[in-house]
């Protein structure tokens, strides 16, 4: 495999691992987000 | 060179578009009733019978469960660590990260079949609660992210890969993994 090959699989797998990245902080953070808040508002209800 | 262009680049854009898709259609409901009868199934099992039945089984599964996790969430732990910065600063990374990958693929072996176990013990339980579906999705997707970006790019030694990359995977893995441990053992704290 050629130099030029191997450096484009290379920046094929970093743009891939940034692109997955940043995608699974973003779901991450509004996953958990959701989950606090509807707890924090359960314990409001609860205890106002 | 490959057909395509970037073409792991193109399958992580199509893996996020797909479930993306699903979560905001009919898709995801229609899904989720056509796989009532699997759960069912599995809760008529042998597995599921004897998960049932005899309370040691399933202790000793969740146990092999629970202690294979340990492991894998060491392995993740310690890599993600070291890629950060944090522990094991002075080893050598390619040879410490091969070794970790090769104990969570074993560890992997072991959560996955037991892990089915126990759900076909508790089937109708997770069928009805969201975070169990919440849980296989942050699973699949820490198993495709390690097996199709993050391994191969490990492979390719790290002196090659951008050092804000290589902060970036170990963030979005240490995620991952967080939320598949809090979210199984959600699973075990619901009803």
């Amino acid at each position: 495999m050629s130099s030029a090959a191997h450096y484009s699989k290379s920046k094929d797998l970093q743009l891939a691992a940034v692109i997955g990245g940043v995608a699974i902080a973003a779901g991450f953070c509004l996953y958990w987000y959701v989950q606090i808040r509807d707890t924090l508002d359960m314990l409001e209800m609860a205890y106002g | 060179m490959p057909a395509l262009p970037f073409p792991r680049t193109l399958a992580t854009l199509l893996l996020l578009a797909l479930p993306l898709g699903f979560a905001l259609t009919d898709l995801r409901l229609l899904a989720w009733d056509a796989a009532l009868p699997v759960f069912e199934w599995m809760g008529r099992s042998w597995f599921g019978v004897i998960g049932k039945t005899w309370g040691v089984a399933f202790a000793l599964v969740q146990a092999l469960h629970l202690l294979s996790m340990a492991l894998l969430g060491g392995a993740v732990l310690i890599a993600d660590l070291h890629l950060l910065g944090v522990v094991a600063r002075f080893a050598d990374s390619d040879t410490l990260l091969t070794d970790l990958h090769r104990l969570f693929r074993i560890s992997l072996w072991v959560v996955l079949p037991s892990g089915f176990f126990m759900a076909c013990g508790v089937s109708m339980k997770v069928y009805y609660l969201p975070v169990f579906w919440y849980k296989m999705l942050a699973l699949a997707v820490g198993i495709f992210f390690v097996f199709l970006i993050r391994q191969p790019l490990l492979e390719q030694g790290t002196a090659a890969v951008r050092p804000a990359v290589l902060r970036l995977l170990a963030v979005s893995s240490l995620m991952t993994w967080f939320t598949v441990a809090a979210t199984g053992r959600w699973i075990g704290f619901s009803g």
